[in-house]
């Protein structure tokens, strides 16, 4: 996995990050972002679950974020 | 049908058991849609991605119509499976459609040559679209196959060859 971002910042004068890279798309981002945050906001499924099913999925694919 | 819900016949069905994430859910589809890159690559992205991952359910729906309204060949999307050597696809389809295969097949096989290849066809505005919209659809794919039962999964013919990415 690459750790070094693969497009410029999308703000003048920050350095290239997740959130910088992701600047470039916001409205598609903050639609995304939103989804990602009723995930875990709602629902009927249990925070602690939720969060060992992220880990899971992160080892699993190897996502080293 | 479902094994999760009786009764339900599609995705949106068994989407509205959560109606917020459902909202959601569209609301992120509707950006992409909305957004700077051809919507006639991401349709092509979207099908290429559901071959692979073998949802045929995402093959008996219709088309995006925003790809439709732009002027999406059909003959491309039947000829998909051979992009790669296709004159039909320009360089920014191939492009774009190369990622895709990455993305689903081997993300950490993706290099910076790849990305930046994509980006010089759609800019990094497209690059950040176009690969949320990847995992929006892998997303979606991976639903659909793991909550839809078979009888809305079959009746498509898929061509599960993969020809661009390694």
């Amino acid at each position: 996995m690459s750790t070094t971002a693969r497009l410029p910042s999308a703000i003048d004068g920050k350095p290239a990050t997740l959130q910088s890279v992701m600047a470039h798309s916001p409205r598609v981002r903050a639609a995304f972002d939103k989804m990602y945050a009723t995930l875990w906001s709602r629902g009927s499924v249990d925070l602690d679950v939720k969060e060992l099913v992220r880990l899971r999925n992160a080892r699993v694919t190897d996502c080293g974020l | 049908m479902s094994w999760l819900l009786n009764g339900a016949s599609s995705r949106d069905d068994l989407l509205a058991l959560h109606p917020a994430l459902a909202a959601d859910h569209h609301r992120v589809l509707d950006e992409v849609w909305q957004a700077s890159v051809d919507p006639r690559i991401l349709e092509l992205c979207r099908l290429r991605m559901a071959t692979i991952l073998g949802n045929t359910a995402a093959w008996n729906e219709r088309r995006s119509p925003a790809a439709v309204a732009a002027g999406l060949d059909e003959a491309l999307v039947v000829s998909m499976a051979a992009w790669s050597t296709d004159p039909g696809f320009d360089a920014a389809t191939k492009a774009c459609l190369g990622l895709a295969e990455q993305y689903v097949i081997d993300v950490h096989g993706i290099t910076d040559a790849q990305v930046a290849e994509v980006n010089d066809h759609i800019g990094p505005d497209g690059v950040i679209t176009l690969t949320t919209a990847f995992a929006a659809w892998e997303l979606t794919h991976r639903f659909d196959n793991s909550l839809l039962d078979n009888s809305l999964l079959d009746n498509a013919v898929i061509d599960t060859t993969s020809t661009g990415a390694s």
